[in-house]
């Protein structure tokens, strides 16, 4: 009997020491999009060029890992001068600031199907921490995750000096993303 | 007296008539005031401001073509030679057709630019093309070119007026004035 519970806590064990499952994004089912604002008016746009790294178990979400790395340079805005004007240090910083990057270890149930990354998001150099509140739904080996956050620009320098006031250009950007993941990688 | 006669110019035909020429002075100052300033908040208010003007001008051409069909037009004097008659015409219509096309061009340029408008920040512009890159710096020529042309016809409006005026004396300039009440 002892021997029996000696196994059962070790198997115990071994089970909550497996990593989660891992996720790989497939990019053309991905979307990441955001909606600043002008006049008060949604401006939106996205970022063709991101990558998701998922270690996720539903069951078991304290043990996940969310990686994303956002390409700011492909932000579009369906705007040449749009494009032309986040390229500047006072907004994005393309030469400097080419990648933002979010990292969460600390990933928690809300609700069913209902989870949250907290993490840090570092963008232009600023280091902040975000929590990504996000859906799962799940379908034999593919799953797809969304949600939406809204951040304020000027926590990140985005739009600095003069531009850090809130008109024309508001300071609120709703960040909106779904994620295409396969199980494996 | 709101409405035209035969021989004189309403009040309301000459309100619209002096407001637009007001509007139409600041709004070439504001359009040019907006391209020459450095990239900034004040420069995209600029242009909020230009554009703004430009839809309430819109509306206020609109108004006079329709208030201009709905009223006799004063004559114009009984001995002016054929070819001025037609200049006349001609003149006045070109005018019209710079009024109108320049703010339609404008809001072109802003629609196919893909930049959102809230009028004076009131109520949001609707765009009238898709978002077109190629399409808006065609219409900023177009636009630019309308300004040369409404400048040009412009001046020619003015000189007929005081040649009218001072050369020629007839009323055709004291009739648009305010405060002439017409002669039977």
């Amino acid at each position: 009997m002892k021997r029996m519970l000696c196994i059962t806590a070790v198997l115990l064990l071994w089970s909550s020491a497996a990593p989660a499952a891992t996720w790989t994004m497939d990019k053309s089912a991905s979307h990441l999009e955001f909606v600043s604002t002008y006049q008060g008016q949604p401006a939106p746009g996205v970022f063709r060029d991101f990558a998701t790294r998922l270690q996720f178990d539903p069951a078991q979400p304290a043990r996940g890992k969310l990686e994303v790395d956002v390409f700011v340079t492909s932000a579009d805005m369906g705007s040449e001068d749009l494009h032309e004007g986040m390229r500047a240090p006072e907004w994005f910083d393309f030469a400097r600031y080419p990648k933002a990057e979010f990292r969460s270890q600390q990933i928690r149930q809300v609700a069913p199907q209902r989870f949250e990354a907290r993490g840090m998001l570092v963008m232009k150099g600023a280091q902040q921490e975000v929590t990504v509140p996000f859906a799962w739904e799940a379908k034999g080996q593919t799953a797809i995750m969304t949600g939406e956050l809204t951040l304020n620009r000027t926590r990140f320098g985005i739009g600095s000096g003069e531009w850090a006031a809130p008109d024309p250009i508001g300071l609120d950007v709703k960040v909106k993303f779904k994620v295409t993941l396969r199980r494996g990688g | 007296m709101l409405r035209n006669t035969e021989t004189a110019w309403g009040t309301i035909a000459k309100l619209l008539h002096w407001g637009i020429a007001v509007l139409i002075v600041a709004q070439i100052v504001l359009g040019l005031v907006a391209i020459g300033w450095r990239l900034s908040p004040t420069k995209l208010n600029l242009f909020i401001w230009h554009k703004s003007l430009g839809i309430l001008l819109l509306a206020l051409i609109a108004a006079r073509l329709l208030w201009r069909f709905a009223n006799p037009t004063p004559r114009l004097p009984a001995d002016m030679p054929g070819w001025e008659r037609l200049a006349a015409h001609a003149s006045h219509a070109l005018l019209y057709i710079c009024m109108f096309a320049l703010p339609v061009s404008g809001w072109i340029i802003n629609s196919a630019a893909n930049v959102p408008l809230r009028v004076f920040w009131l109520f949001p512009l609707p765009p009238i093309t898709a978002p077109d890159k190629a399409l808006a710096e065609t219409m900023k020529l177009v636009h630019l070119g309308l300004i040369v042309a409404l400048g040009v016809v412009l001046a020619i409006h003015v000189a007929a007026a005081l040649r009218h005026h001072f050369i020629k004396r007839t009323d055709i300039l004291l009739r648009m004035l305010p405060g002439r009440s017409p002669t039977p």
